[in-house]
């Protein structure tokens, strides 16, 4: 499984690709060194690869921006997009998405019936769908915005706006950041082991330094309100 | 990017690349290592290799280039990585010390709840890097490219980040002692989160 990182300058978001490496790659063992190093490939497995086909398939997620690269990106490595995972309705992580769907006819999966206007494949929390080769397993995590996702897919976890490195996505009321914080404590932080987390802006992180330094997972002391204690001697 | 493939004894940790148990429960770590700095040291782009929980001292990473490789709770001592390309890179939990990342050109990489001591950045390309929950004790990040990288919770004393470009980097609830941030443009910086 190959992952490709482009950064959108409009919204300032992250797009991602995640993209397989092709019928004869996958076959090989990944923890073999010799096996990472083409010039120690023997000649009969390198004239297996080039007779085979190699089927190369990617999905988008949150295409923020589509440009030429990465039109050109997909196009240079053959790849066959076999659909577009959402994580939330918000402007800079769809922009792209009218015109990737002018290219290419893909399903888009999100928690929303319709994102920009167009029609989705609609997906609940904790259902697991297979697109293309990839399994995703979805968490709906509201609070940011009703239609807030994680998806899982093998070991990486992308987490839009929940929840960035060191940070949890902004809410526009204590009830939605409340809301925010039980979803990602029950479903994200409880995963068993660690996780490769790339979110929806900013740098990647793992489950476990999101365990330990995210600011918006800390449990805050309870300030106490001096007007309660007046209150309860009337009690 | 690499795969995670669990440790065969059963403790969960991701077992290093060419082998079946993670770094602690190999037979022997340093010979491991060694193997591992062997591969790296003969080529010029490493892809997707697992070194997690290892130890190299003394080891030159200098001028090459890495992408999706997991160096997670390593220990490097005495490194040198000057002019290397790193992308997608975790180093999550590892400790550093008299390591040099002089005109080094990291994106989109990790080091979460790193320790840091007296090591030096200068000169680098640090975008979208993640020092988030780090340890930076008497290290330079003079004339760095900081763009959109995330101190946050990191502790940071003794450091000076002179002439950087700290436009969208977060500090957020870090804790600064003796640090200088002098001709450097704090004013894109965010230092607190908004209400």
């Amino acid at each position: 499984m190959k992952v490709y990182f482009h950064y959108c300058l409009f919204g300032f978001s992250n797009c991602y690709i995640l993209g397989t490496e092709g019928n004869t790659h996958q076959t090989l063992n990944p923890f073999s060194l010799e096996d990472i190093d083409e010039t120690r490939r023997t000649t009969s497995q390198k004239a297996h690869s080039d007779l085979s086909f190699e089927l190369k398939e990617a999905i988008i997620i949150d295409p923020g921006c589509i440009d030429e690269k990465i039109i050109d990106f997909i196009e240079r490595n053959e790849y066959a997009l076999r659909g577009v995972l959402i994580t939330h309705d918000h402007q800079n992580h769809i922009h792209g998405l009218r015109t990737l769907k002018k290219i290419y006819d893909v399903p888009i999966y999100a928690l929303n019936h319709e994102v920009a206007e167009l029609k989705t494949v609609l997906i609940k929390d904790g259902e697991i769908f297979k697109v293309g080769p990839f399994t995703v397993e979805v968490f709906s995590v509201p609070g940011h915005s009703a239609d807030s996702a994680v998806f899982r897919v093998a070991h990486l976890l992308f987490t839009g706006d929940a929840m960035t490195s060191g940070l949890i996505g902004s809410t526009n009321s204590s009830y939605g950041a409340a809301l925010e914080v039980s979803a990602l404590r029950s479903k994200i932080l409880s995963l068993p082991g660690n996780y490769v987390v790339l979110p929806g802006h900013g740098p990647p992180s793992t489950l476990e330094a999101e365990r330990r330094f995210n600011i918006g997972l800390e449990q805050k002391p309870t300030t106490a309100n001096p007007s309660l204690e007046y209150i309860k001697e009337f009690l | 990017m690499f795969t995670l493939y669990p440790c065969a004894a059963g403790c969960g940790k991701p077992s290093l690349s060419g082998a079946k148990t993670c770094a602690q429960h190999s037979v022997n770590a340093e010979l491991e290592a060694g193997r591992l700095i062997q591969y790296i040291q003969s080529q010029t782009s490493v892809k997707d290799l697992v070194c997690s929980g290892l130890r190299f001292s003394s080891i030159d990473f200098s001028h090459r280039r890495y992408f999706g490789c997991n160096f997670t709770n390593c220990t490097f001592t005495l490194c040198v990585f000057t002019k290397s390309f790193f992308r997608m890179n975790f180093f999550d939990f590892s400790q550093f010390s008299e390591c040099d990342f002089s005109k080094t050109d990291f994106q989109f990489t990790s080091f979460a709840g790193s320790t840091f001591q007296d090591c030096t950045f200068e000169g680098s390309e640090l975008v979208h890097v993640n020092f988030t929950g780090a340890h930076i004790i008497d290290s330079t990040f003079n004339d760095s490219n900081l763009y959109n990288s995330r101190f946050i919770n990191t502790k940071i004393q003794s450091s000076d980040f002179i002439d950087c470009n700290v436009k969208k980097t977060f500090f957020i609830a870090s804790k600064q002692e003796q640090v200088s941030f002098k001709s450097s443009n704090t004013a894109e910086a965010v230092f607190e989160l908004e209400q």
